[in-house]
């Protein structure tokens, strides 16, 4: 498979001596945290071994050890050093990004936006983790309360957009290989790597027999082509008919539901009603 | 210097010491805590969850059936529970009557959840509190007790943790379709169509989940209870006990785990929804009123507000502080003794991963493999429901109000507004802050016990978070 | 002309055709109206085979529609989806962007002309994608 070659590519590069293991700092902006949860249910490989062999987390909150002071210290410490910055959760400056908080330090509050901003700068890669991330997402959706953004736009430049909610740890083990590899991962016109975001899910769709011969589903549960329910397959590039979720088990057009296009910029608001009869 | 790190900011007496801890790491979410500590004695807590969406404020408008997987995404590490609280809202508000064999997958689904959650929270989360790890950089730097083969051993299980909890979540996925956020569990059910395959597959991974969390976690929890066992002394909280209930539909044979019930001052009661209010006295939000839940009036948040510290609310049960998770569902169904600390509620959520494997094993035996029942579910101009179940944190409740066939209000109250409430307009603290208040600090360098007590409720900000209610109709949820 | 006119009208051919092979005695006569009969129906199988064109639909009488009876198109429990922008009601039964019968929280059935100039400003090119099926009456 693809993401296997190229993960196993890069760890013999490291092997060879081609510098150290780059470090890499994961940072939790306004979300779920469900992009971390859905990336440690990674395999082939784990989250253990891509850990172990690929980088260096230097920062996390929900893995690190080190609490309150001392791990923004780490984070500050990483800032100095060859790092790869990936964000999950959308972005919100609104009052000076109170609604979001990093950490207390020496006596002052440190936003999530400054947080991100900070890293930003001396990042050698920058990767928008998840929809909220790289699109905006949930965070965002109308009225979107604390003016949530996404991280391209907080920034004011393009990164590396993986979006899915959460996105799917294939897509991301994949991204990150291709940047400790290469030092670049190829994109399209909104951020997001070709390796996963060529075709829509439509495409690709064990149903298209059905959808091509209009057999449609009329609830969920049923075997047929879900179109009708208001499936967003045809207008979601994603890989999900093809890499799935959770070790390749299932997806949810095979969980007899709609795709919610949940890697859509456009997600919630373009997708609604998810469900329709 | 290495450790958790503390601000300390000498008061005038220079006998009071305030310390501030923010990141928490290893929870869900972003938590700052500070503590005063007089004579190496915390005196006073507040824990504030520092993280906002709206969800509430997002809902309003939207399409009812939206609701389950919209609601999903309150919370990445406990996403089931807010689809199954969603679902049960739905129904009642829908009126419809979920089918049988499809409320046991969905609750096959939801307990598979809570085993990802225990694995993840003890061995990940909580291990690095008590012993080194080796998997991730950094350290918590202090009072390491362990000796070398014990240290070893939990290394190896914090390995093994995340492949087990990874299987876990292979779990729900089989029946949700991916996770987290699934799309499996529905208004009347489950939409996956189960076959004698799925469900020996279902059998293999739960049986070597079983196996591991009944050795292994069993084995090390135990472990660290006996070197630190001041903390079955330490970091109680109130003895007020609220669950919503879990497995209390199946019967009330083997497959029964608890009923909706309360214990206070020494009486179990069942519980009383309409005894729920929340308030909003130190918390980010502009007016002090208590409200019930549900309510609506209008509200808005209020980051300026004298005294405030927190987007958390205050939940209270007929004006009570209570305590919810595993260590109450563990009491109050009998399976446990009746002490509370932190050490209990770390051996109460593991001891509850075994309990809850056995009983999903014996469920595997009662689902039938055939294919979902679901409906074409009709939308009432407007209705209301409710929807209460406990998630692995504690209980969780969904609140619906529709009207003109649309979302008219949405009202969530999570496990941690319990837990992690701040203190209210009586003057009484949250769980957590109660916790902690009164607690000995060993070294002032390295306020160990202040993370071990909180990680010890599992704390899960992103859902304490969520509400925001604004000038529209307010929903506050009020658990009366 | 338009579709059905011509499928009239090789229909009318054919008749004819047959009525003369069996008015004629003569075979050479027979003959030449059995090779035009010949031809006349290759053509008609041509013409079933080939696709309705653009201009087909264009110019065949518009079905005409009262917001009323565009509201039962809303593409709910399996009925068509059809919509209405600037007069002209389209199907959008089976386009990608209309799922359910659902566009951005939008329901099928309704006049969109405002909402499509407001979300399609530099796109109005959609537009010709999609088959029409009538017009509203205005």
């Amino acid at each position: 498979m693809e993401v296997i070659k190229l993960v196993e590519e890069a760890i013999d590069r490291v092997k060879e001596g081609n510098g150290a293991k780059i470090n890499f700092i994961w940072i939790e902006a306004n979300g779920c945290a469900g992009d971390i949860i859905s990336f440690l249910n990674a395999d082939e490989p784990d989250a253990l071994y891509f850990l172990k062999e690929m980088v260096n987390l230097k920062y996390s909150p929900s893995l690190m050890q080190a609490e309150g002071e001392r791990a923004y210290e780490e984070f500050l410490e990483t800032l100095n050093t060859d790092f790869i910055l990936g964000v999950e959760g959308s972005m919100t400056n609104v009052e000076n990004g109170f609604y979001d908080i990093f950490a207390y330090y020496k006596g002052k509050t440190v936003s999530v936006a400054e947080a991100v901003a900070k890293a930003a700068e001396k990042a050698k890669h920058i990767i928008a983790i998840g929809t909220c991330a790289a699109f905006g997402g949930i965070s965002a959706a109308r009225p979107n309360p604390t003016g949530c953004t996404s991280l391209s736009v907080f920034l004011g430049k393009q990164v590396v957009n993986v979006p899915g909610c959460p996105a799917n740890p294939l897509w991301v083990m994949g991204t990150v290989a291709s940047l400790v590899l290469y030092s670049k991962v190829e994109v399209d016109d909104k951020g997001r790597p070709l390796m996963f975001f060529k075709d829509t899910n439509h495409i690709n769709c064990e149903r298209r027999s059905y959808f091509d011969n209009k057999i449609n589903a009329q609830k969920l549960g049923d075997k047929e082509c879900m179109f009708k329910l208001g499936c967003r397959g045809p207008v979601t590039k994603a890989y999900c008919p093809i890499g799935r979720w959770n070790s390749r088990i299932n997806w949810p057009v095979g969980d007899n539901t709609p795709c919610i296009g949940c890697a859509n910029e456009y997600f919630p608001d373009g997708s609604e009603p998810f469900v329709r009869y | 210097m290495p450790g958790c790190g503390a601000s300390k900011n000498k008061k005038e007496n220079a006998m009071t010491i305030k310390i501030t801890l923010d990141p928490i790491t290893r929870i869900s979410g972003p938590l700052s805590i500070e503590v005063e500590i007089e004579r190496n004695k915390i005196v006073n807590a507040k824990s504030s969850g520092v993280q906002y969406r709206g969800f509430e404020k997002m809902l309003t408008g939207r399409s009812p059936l939206d609701t389950v997987y919209f609601t999903e995404r309150i919370c990445g590490i406990c996403s089931v529970a807010h689809g199954v609280s969603a679902s049960l809202a739905l129904e009642d508000a829908l009126k419809v009557k979920p089918d049988a064999n499809g409320v046991k997958v969905r609750n096959f689904a939801h307990a598979a959840d809570f085993l990802q959650n225990i694995i993840r929270q003890i061995c990940l989360y909580v291990f690095p509190d008590y012993v080194k790890i080796a998997a991730v950089p950094g350290s918590t730097g202090n009072d390491f007790r362990l000796p070398e083969k014990f240290t070893r051993k939990i290394n190896e299980d914090y390995i093994k943790a995340i492949e087990y909890s990874r299987l876990s979540h292979e779990m729900v996925a089989l029946i949700g379709g991916k996770v987290p956020h699934s799309h499996g569990i529905f208004v009347g059910g489950t939409t996956v169509n189960l076959d004698p395959l799925k469900i020996i597959r279902l059998k293999s991974m739960l049986q070597s989940i079983r196996d591991f969390i009944a050795n292994n976690m069993v084995e090390d929890i135990n472990i660290i209870a006996e070197y630190y066992p001041e903390y079955y002394k330490i970091g109680g909280g109130t003895g007020n006990l609220l669950t919503y209930g879990l497995f209390d539909e199946m019967g009330e044979g083997e497959l029964h785990y608890v009923n909706p019930s309360v214990y206070i001052n020494g009486k179990i009661d069942k519980l009383n929804a309409k005894a729920i209010t929340e308030g909003t006295a130190y918390s980010w939000y502009s007016g002090n009123k208590t409200r019930e839940v549900p309510s609506m009036e209008p509200t808005e948040t209020d980051i300026k507000k004298e005294g405030a510290y927190t987007f958390i609310k205050a939940a209270r049960y007929e004006g009570k502080v209570m305590q919810v998770g595993p260590l109450s569902r563990m009491i109050l169904s009998g399976s446990y003794k009746n002490r509370i600390s932190t050490m209990d509620r770390l051996m109460a959520r593991v001891l509850e991963g075994k309990k809850l494997s056995e009983k999903m094993l014996k469920l595997l035996e009662v689902i039938e493999p055939i294919p979902a029942v679901q409906g074409k579910y009709a939308i009432p101009e407007s209705s209301v429901g409710m929807g209460l179940k406990d998630s692995v944190r504690g209980a969780l409740g969904h609140w619906i109000a529709i009207e003109k066939g649309v979302i008219k209000n949405y009202d969530i109250v999570t496990p941690s507004v319990w837990n992690l409430s701040p203190v209210d307009e009586r003057g009484q603290h949250g769980a957590m802050e109660e916790a902690l208040i009164g607690t000995e600090i060993r070294d002032g360098e390295h306020p160990m016990e202040i993370g071990r007590i909180i990680r010890s409720f599992d704390p899960c900000l992103s859902c304490a978070t969520h509400v925001i209610t604004d000038c529209r109709e307010p929903y506050y949820i009020e658990l009366i | 002309m338009d579709r059905k006119s011509r499928h009239k009208q090789m229909l009318e051919d054919i008749n004819y055709c047959n009525k003369m092979i069996n008015f004629y005695n003569c075979p050479y006569a027979k003959q030449y109206w059995i090779n035009l009969f010949n031809i006349k129906m290759q053509e008609a199988l041509k013409e079933l085979e080939a696709p309705e064109t653009k201009e087909d639909t264009a110019r065949e009488p518009k079905k005409q529609f009262t917001l009323e009876e565009l509201a039962k198109y809303d593409g709910s429990m399996g009925k068509a989806a059809y919509i209405a922008v600037d007069g002209i009601v389209y199907d959008v039964s089976w386009n990608s962007c209309w799922g359910g019968g659902t566009h951005f929280g939008l329901l099928a059935g309704k006049n969109f002309t405002e909402e499509f100039k407001k979300g399609h400003m530099n796109d109005v090119g959609v537009l010709k994608e999609l088959p029409v099926v009538g017009v509203l009456k205005q």
